[in-house]
């Protein structure tokens, strides 16, 4: 619990900062001020530009960390993340298809169904594809197939768009940034990624008896084809809406579950919160440093930096691995 | 008397028939080895007998369906030691041994007596607070078999428990699914050596080409001509103690004869 409780506090302590850090940086009585009325153009920034900004960064870190922890524990193995399984690129391909083809606005709830059902699509072929106790490495070959394939998907929109000043705009929006979010952008996302979330949290137990694998899970009572089916579902709706707001932030959903996993002993059921609240401390903090960090051209996109980070993190997970790689793991 | 019965039971891949089973009755109390060459079925059966797997014909549970039970009640009822086992995450193994709890929903507080007293009988209270990854794998086929038997269950049924395991703890393991059998559990276990499952069975089910071509207890059934036969294996009569008393049973002694 302490560990939980610790890291609440760095994500409550992020989170004043990311109120914080604009344009401009407030300082913490100038905040309060805000907030207590007596400086109401600032209130305005920290309310309607700031605060979206912030809870979107809890929200969707916090989902992407947790839907990483999820999946791992459901495949047994530390390599599984959302994005290895392609799901945010399914997902902004479903968004992408539903921005450009102008069936609806940039602020409609089509766009997180969109995403979602791209999402979906992804994770649910996966497993289709994978089958039953399939080693990792078909399951990362086919989720590099999927991402390829949403990839090409969202190129071929992209190319297709009637007006490219709406392509460029959505070309810069797959970065991945939190940018100039309202709160209509919290409200249509909020749902999905808040339902999705439970709906993976209530699988804890479950994950926990697969750690011995899916056979003795199964014959200890638990309705192994119904978790995953269930965990699948719940990483569509919160990956795929906080793509459809954010565009594809990748990476977190790696790392946040491994820089928790050993504080936890390991525990899938266990390592989920912490997990979630790493997730989003981590997009806080990226967050925040695409906003510290002076560039002369537009700013850089928080999506860009959690690859940048993330990729090389990938990287030496994938070292450490390599010898249960080699062989065929754990099914 | 709690028994598990299967009726008509068959497992088909595509067109091929892996197990077929007309009437079989597993009755507590017994232990039953399962033997047969590579191949021939007898983990399609247990998982077949679990449900494990998709199946035709009929499984009963004591006096129910089991397809009427919820899976929590089946799982109470026969509990399940796959092969090779392996642990996704270097988890304590007490903990391991607790999720063997799972069918109960008891928390941990409740689980925590029976998990100890298991640890305490299968040797493992030293290794309590280990790493089960960190374990040797006779260290960890023990961790396995405690979680099987933290549930408590009518029926254990184990697959190749000893394939990994040094002859001490062969017998070890052996003696141990033998008291649980005298204690009223019904044991189903898969094994390859004929000389252990002459010393521990009462009852010896062999398993060739997907169907049960013998049963009976181990002097009966452990004939020259079958061993022979089933195995294609050059054999001789040895006097073995079996837990109806000295008989005298066939043992493989050569690859002579004809691959199965």
């Amino acid at each position: 619990m302490g560990l939980n409780l610790l890291l609440a506090v760095i994500v409550a302590a992020l989170a004043l900062a990311s109120l914080m850090v604009g344009a401009t940086v407030t300082s913490p009585p100038a905040l309060l001020a805000a907030f207590s009325g007596a400086d109401e153009r600032l209130a305005l920034i920290v309310t309607e530009i700031r605060l979206p900004r912030t809870l979107l960064a809890v929200l969707i870190g916090g989902c992407l960390g947790l839907a990483g922890a999820v999946l791992q524990g459901l495949v047994r193995n530390p390599l599984a993340s959302p994005s290895l399984f392609g799901a945010p690129s399914a997902a902004a391909l479903g968004a992408v298809i539903v921005i450009s083809s102008g069936v609806a606005g940039a602020l409609s709830f089509a766009l997180p169904v969109a995403g979602m059902a791209g999402a979906l699509a992804s994770v649910g072929a996966l497993f289709l594809i994978a089958g039953r106790g399939a080693p990792i490495i078909v399951l990362l070959l086919a989720g590099v197939v999927l991402s390829s394939f949403a990839a090409a998907g969202t190129s071929l929109a992209l190319n297709l768009a009637p007006n490219p000043f709406a392509a460029l705009e959505v070309a810069f929006w797959l970065l991945g940034s939190l940018e100039d979010r309202s709160f209509q952008h919290v409200a249509m996302t909020a749902p999905f990624i808040v339902g999705g979330g439970l709906l993976m949290a209530s699988q804890a137990k479950a994950l926990r008896v697969l750690s011995l694998g899916e056979e003795a899970a199964q014959s200890l009572g638990v309705a192994v084809r119904r978790v995953r089916l269930l965990c699948v579902i719940g990483v569509a709706a919160s990956v795929g809406a906080s793509v459809s707001v954010a565009g594809t932030i990748g990476f977190i959903g790696l790392v946040a579950p491994h820089l928790v996993r050993p504080l936890v002993g390991y525990d899938p059921s266990r390592t989920l919160l912490p997990a979630t609240l790493a997730g989003a401390a981590l997009l806080l903090a990226a967050d925040l440093l695409v906003r510290l960090v002076p560039t002369s051209g537009s700013p850089i996109k928080v999506g860009v930096v959690t690859a940048l980070i993330g990729a090389p993190f990938f990287l030496a997970l994938v070292l450490r691995e390599r010898r249960a790689l080699a062989g065929r793991l754990p099914s | 008397m709690s028994v598990i019965r299967a009726s008509d039971v068959a497992v088909r891949v595509g067109d091929t028939e892996l197990f077929a089973a007309e009437d079989l009755t597993l009755r507590a109390g017994e232990l039953t080895a399962i033997v047969g060459p590579n191949g021939a079925g007898k983990t399609s059966f247990l998982r077949a007998l679990l449900g494990l797997i998709d199946h035709t014909g009929s499984v009963t549970y004591g006096a129910q369906t089991r397809d009427a039970l919820s899976l929590r009640d089946r799982a109470r009822f026969a509990a399940y030691l796959p092969q090779g086992q392996s642990h996704a995450w270097p988890l304590p193994v007490r903990d391991v041994v607790a999720l063997g709890r799972f069918p109960h929903g008891d928390n941990a507080k409740q689980a925590s007596e029976i998990v100890e007293q298991a640890l305490a009988r299968l040797g493992l209270s030293e290794l309590a607070d280990r790493s089960v990854l960190s374990l040797s794998g006779g260290e960890q086929m023990r961790v396995a078999l405690a979680r099987t038997l933290v549930v408590g269950a009518s029926f254990l049924l184990v697959d190749e428990p000893l394939a990994s395991l040094d002859p001490h703890y062969q017998f070890a393991l052996l003696d141990q699914l033998r008291a649980e059998a005298d204690a009223g559990v019904g044991v189903v276990m898969v094994l390859h050596d004929l000389r252990l499952a002459a010393r521990a069975a009462d009852r010896l089910l062999v398993i060739a080409d997907g169907q049960i071509t013998a049963d009976g207890s181990p002097a009966d059934v452990m004939t020259q001509g079958l061993i022979a036969k089933v195995f294609g294996v050059a054999t001789r009569l040895e006097e073995v103690a079996t837990p109806n008393g000295m008989a005298s049973v066939a043992l493989p002694e050569g690859s002579g004869g004809a691959a199965p």
